[in-house]
């Protein structure tokens, strides 16, 4: 089911803070088959932004394994 | 330490090549961070390519040098084989312990083991694939076997927190994707531009030379300028770089190529981090080139000077400012096994080499690196997250077709 509207930006957002440079360049190479499934450019992603629950639990595994602690969004 | 085989230095391309394979100087970092960039994507089998590629140099070199040389004794082929390997800096390792039929060997020394508990932390799997692949082509090359005649498990990695990492060798086919060497390739002529460079750069490039950048005789490792060098292969990480790609655009088309390029640049722009900083830093910096060094754009000029004993071709810098510069490579050694693995490129594909243009620009005018600050991955974080970083655009592509490559750095 589509929804879970702004998380997706949440999650990338504290991805943004808490990683490394090239932080959401990884997150898009880990969930890139997923992305690609719902059409979602990870790059454009705003507050607005809806996603399956799939998704959202993909992006948070792998800001969780970039940053090296579990992702709070 | 003295060679059991040739190291043909060519100069005036500034190259390196053992066995016909063109190799170069880079450092942990690289390594990693390349390594984890290919590992990130899961859903493609990327162990193969690593394991492959790793299988496809050690093939390849080895059996150039035992016919070169005519040796046919496997006692003096193995010998020959685990000093070679010493003294790239991967690490240690006796193949006198594997035979025709395989075997396990074992060793406590590995470069891509070690580096990745150091800049990555404890690993979840077994991480030294370029081993894995290398033991496959080196025992096929002694015993004069198939190239792909053995498969390969890593069993134990010291990334892992194992004491040691462990190797089983099977015959019988392989496990990993086969690649037949792409060589030295087709170098194209060389004019090279005017420049302002007060440097005597042949002097340096001479003196560089001269550097015992060599594996410990214990350990097997090169530590040098605060990083873990390798005499690595050109042609490795060509092949792990473009085979990814090529996997990412089968599956995801230009999303997936799109999604590959940032993180191969970032690869570069973390070795000229971390290894041109840590020589602008060194004692040899010191005395060697900085005294003739008066402005920023000096030491960009300087640390240029110092690419080229890296291997990685002829580099040059023009139009250097605060601002801007443009980077003029000629034989990019990405473009030049591009151009032999695959043909003519229909995209730019100098990555690593634009990553370490903007790492060049952003430690002489953003980190200023003169004043010697110290390269943590916090100052890393604060120099490439920042919004005065560079950017950089490849202008010219030896690998499209062009006579050489430039990337304008903004």
């Amino acid at each position: 089911m589509v929804g879970n509207k702004g998380k997706l930006f949440r999650v990338l957002k504290w991805l943004e803070d808490e990683g490394e440079a090239k932080a959401i360049a990884r997150l898009r190479m880990k969930i890139l088959p997923f992305s690609v499934q719902e059409s979602i450019v990870i790059n454009r992603v705003d507050r607005t932004t809806t996603c399956t629950d799939r998704l959202l639990k993909e992006a948070r595994k792998a800001a969780t394994e970039i940053v090296g602690k579990p992702c709070p969004c | 330490m003295t060679t059991p085989f040739s190291v043909d230095k060519d100069a005036p391309h500034r190259r390196c090549l053992v066995g016909n394979e063109p190799v170069i100087l880079h450092c942990h970092h690289f390594n990693t961070y390349l390594q984890q960039t290919l590992l990130d994507a899961e859903y493609i089998d990327t162990t193969k390519i690593l394991i492959g590629a790793a299988n496809e140099m050690a093939f390849h070199q080895l059996s150039d040098i035992f016919s070169r040389q005519d040796t046919a004794d496997v006692a003096e082929r193995k010998e020959l084989a685990s000093r070679l390997y010493q003294w790239a800096g991967f690490g240690k390792i006796d193949l006198s312990l594997l035979k025709k039929d395989g075997g396990t060997l074992a060793t406590r020394q590995s470069h891509y083991s070690q580096a990745w508990k150091v800049k990555l932390g404890k690993a979840t799997r077994p991480v030294d694939f370029f081993t894995a692949g290398w033991l496959t082509g080196a025992l096929s090359a002694v015993y004069g076997l198939a190239q792909d005649e053995f498969s390969v498990i890593q069993e134990k990695c010291m990334a892992k927190g194992d004491e040691q990492n462990v190797f089983s060798l099977t015959p019988g086919g392989n496990n990993y994707s086969v690649y037949h060497s792409a060589k030295g390739g087709e170098l194209a002529a060389q004019v090279l531009q005017e420049t302002t460079s007060p440097l005597d750069e042949d002097a340096i490039f001479d003196a560089l030379q001269g550097l015992p950048l060599v594996g410990d005789d214990q350990t097997g490792l090169i530590e040098a300028f605060g990083v873990i060098l390798t005499h690595h292969y050109a042609n490795y990480y060509n092949r792990i770089s473009f085979e990814f790609e090529r996997e990412l655009a089968a599956q995801f088309g230009t999303d997936g190529m799109e999604i590959a390029e940032p993180l191969l640049v970032e690869s570069g722009h973390v070795c000229a981090f971390n290894t041109f900083g840590g020589i602008m830093k060194s004692m040899m910096w010191q005395g060697l080139i900085q005294p003739q060094l008066a402005t920023k754009e000096d030491w960009v000029h300087g640390i240029i000077a110092c690419v080229y004993a890296l291997g990685w071709g002829r580099w040059q810098a023009v139009g250097i400012s605060r601002d801007e510069a443009r980077f003029v490579i000629h034989n990019d050694y990405e473009s030049i096994g591009f151009r032999a693995m695959y043909g003519k490129a229909d995209h730019n594909i100098s990555y690593l080499a634009m990553g370490s243009a903007m790492g060049i620009m952003d430690l002489v005018y953003v980190g200023n690196i003169e004043e010697h600050p110290e390269l943590n991955p916090a100052f890393y974080e604060k120099l490439f997250k920042g919004k005065e970083s560079y950017q950089a655009k490849v202008v010219k592509s030896l690998a499209m077709g062009d006579p050489y490559t430039e990337i304008h750095v903004f």
